[in-house]
């Protein structure tokens, strides 16, 4: 359904369904992800470890759709991005070991009156076990945005990287990709220790968190000039921070959506 | 699909992942710079190359963009930041400067006459920059004096209409002792509004020491947070009608330009310097 077509459908979905609301917290990690650099997605970001996992809805329909999201964090000067998260792949790197046990490929969602096949906006390598690795090279075999299989996304990670840090892979993408379907295999190059795993995003919202207030965002899901997403039940909403130097990723998120059917 | 014809077109592409999509935070140039004055092309500017790890003036990473060379059509950016105007835009090196001496002192690092893209179905199109100088060794002593030109009255820069002109106009560093990452707005001769190249440079008054970059700057989108903190974004796509292409325009003959995608920063003071939050997406028009 179209339902965010218009405010009146809006409306009229409250008035038969009611609103999901939601909030939720996600404590500090208290340790600041390992920086990134030009070989491995330039910038500083950490995955938070706490998501949120949408509920069952009622018959005849399909899920949700975001009207409004806030977030409220502790101070800093750092991005914000919550987003449908789906896990494409995980490598453990004792025994450079690819496993693809409760990996998806990215799902096919209703845009604009068309049912496409989606591809990552976002895609990350995210670190969920620290690494024992010095300068590891990661390859990542993936299926691009056009379905062509057998792409290669070749990364040079930094150093021992700790827990939750987390990669961004587009600058390195074969080339003319800009987005990830599917992994079919990942392998590193060096490293004793650790788990990565390689993550799929369709951006929610974006925030900006504020140097000197707990700031949420003026800018609501609603407003923004990109697709906006069927949340379906039991799919993943993650918390993604951009250029995070402090380690206290502290947050609570307020989620209001309307149901589609 | 061939290329985007409608708005739900461009939504739909960027659901596929053929597009870009870039959260991320622009690192400010570690001092505030040395405020314009009248002389100096008025506004104080600053050039934020961005990316975390970035070491200015030396060392620069622009915003990187996915591995396609086809069209990505900016569809939204925002900023979280002061109350000061941005700009998202491609930031082309021209060439250096040395303030430390009296003369022909530009040099610049490329061989090409103009930047091009195509525009209003004009493949190759020269387009037009802002002309900014940035100091990247801080003066000492007295304040550098320079116009766009030679010494022997040759022309200095290509205008907007292309044609090749002598400046009068001086641009007088606003201090004996500007300050390192200071970045102003040529002065240009009057009706002018935008170069396409700088190809000269002639220092009148020197400083004891100095030394500065540059720069044609390409705006492509506008954002103008309204008070601190606040995110303030330009919808390209619902907004209006002009999604600028986010790939970087390219030389008419010689070597690639150096070009950084980017933030610039006008504003009437050099305070509240800080660190902007951003992001910006587009989709691929292929």
């Amino acid at each position: 359904m179209a339902v965010i077509d218009s405010i009146d459908q809006i409306y009229a979905s409250i008035a038969a369904n009611e609103p999901l609301n939601r909030l939720w917290t996600g404590g500090s990690t208290g340790v600041a992800p390992t920086a990134g650099n030009s070989t491995s997605g330039y910038s500083q970001n950490l995955r938070h470890p706490s998501v949120w996992t949408m509920p069952s809805v009622g018959g005849g329909l399909t899920g949700m759709y975001a009207t409004a999201c806030n977030i409220w964090c502790p101070g800093g000067a750092y991005t914000a991005i919550l987003a449908l998260e789906y896990l494409l792949g995980t490598l453990t790197v004792s025994g450079n070991v690819f496993s693809s046990t409760g990996a998806v490929s990215m799902p096919t969602k209703p845009v604009k009156g068309s049912s496409i096949v989606t591809s990552s906006m976002l895609t990350f390598a995210v670190v969920t076990t620290a690494l024992t690795a010095t300068t590891p090279v990661l390859t990542t075999t993936y299926t691009d945005q056009d379905g062509n299989g057998s792409q290669s996304c070749v990364m040079t990670l930094p150093t021992n990287p700790v827990t939750n840090s987390a990669y961004r892979m587009q600058p390195h993408l074969a080339a003319g990709d800009t987005g990830v379907r599917a992994v079919s295999n990942i392998s590193i190059s060096t490293g004793s220790a650790g788990v990565i795993k390689i993550y799929g995003l369709l951006p929610i919202q974006e925030f900006s968190i504020d140097t000197t207030v707990n700031r949420h965002s003026n800018l609501q899901p609603l407003k923004q000039s990109r697709p906006q997403w069927l949340i379906e039940p039991a799919e993943t909403l993650a918390m993604y921070f951009g250029e995070i130097a402090t380690a206290n990723n502290q947050h609570m998120v307020q989620l209001t959506g309307v149901a589609a059917s | 699909m061939a290329t985007i014809a409608t708005r739900d077109e461009f939504i739909q592409q960027l659901a596929r992942g053929k597009g870009f999509y870039y959260p991320g935070r622009h690192g400010a140039p570690p001092s505030n710079g040395t405020a314009a004055a009248a002389a100096s092309g008025y506004m104080s500017c600053h050039l934020m190359f961005n990316v975390q790890g970035t070491t200015y003036p030396s060392t620069l990473v622009g915003v990187p963009l996915p591995p396609t060379t086809s069209p990505l059509l900016v569809a939204q950016s925002g900023l979280r930041g002061a109350a000061r105007v941005f700009h998202w835009a491609w930031i082309y090196r021209f060439g250096t400067l040395n303030l430390a001496a009296t003369g022909n002192q530009f040099t610049h690092d490329h061989t090409f006459t103009e930047l091009r893209r195509t525009r209003y179905g004009e493949a190759s199109k020269a387009i037009n920059l802002l002309p900014m100088v940035m100091i990247t060794t801080a003066t000492t002593v007295t304040a550098p004096v320079f116009r766009l030109r030679t010494v022997a009255a040759g022309a200095g820069y290509v205008d907007q209409a292309g044609n090749s002109v002598v400046g009068t106009k001086t641009m007088t560093m606003p201090a004996a002792a500007t300050a390192v990452n200071s970045a102003y707005i040529f002065r240009l001769e009057d009706a002018d509004t935008a170069v396409r190249n700088i190809s000269n440079i002639e220092v009148t008054t020197a400083g004891s020491a100095g030394a500065a970059s540059i720069w044609g700057v390409e705006l492509l989108s506008s954002m103008s947070p309204i008070t601190v903190g606040t995110l303030g974004a330009m919808d390209s796509l619902f907004g209006n009608f002009a999604p600028n292409d986010l790939q970087p325009a390219v030389v008419d003959t010689g070597t690639a330009v150096t070009a950084y995608l980017g933030l610039v920063r006008f504003s009437s003071s050099t305070t509240d310097l800080n660190v902007q939050a951003s992001h910006i997406w587009g989709a691929l028009n292929a």
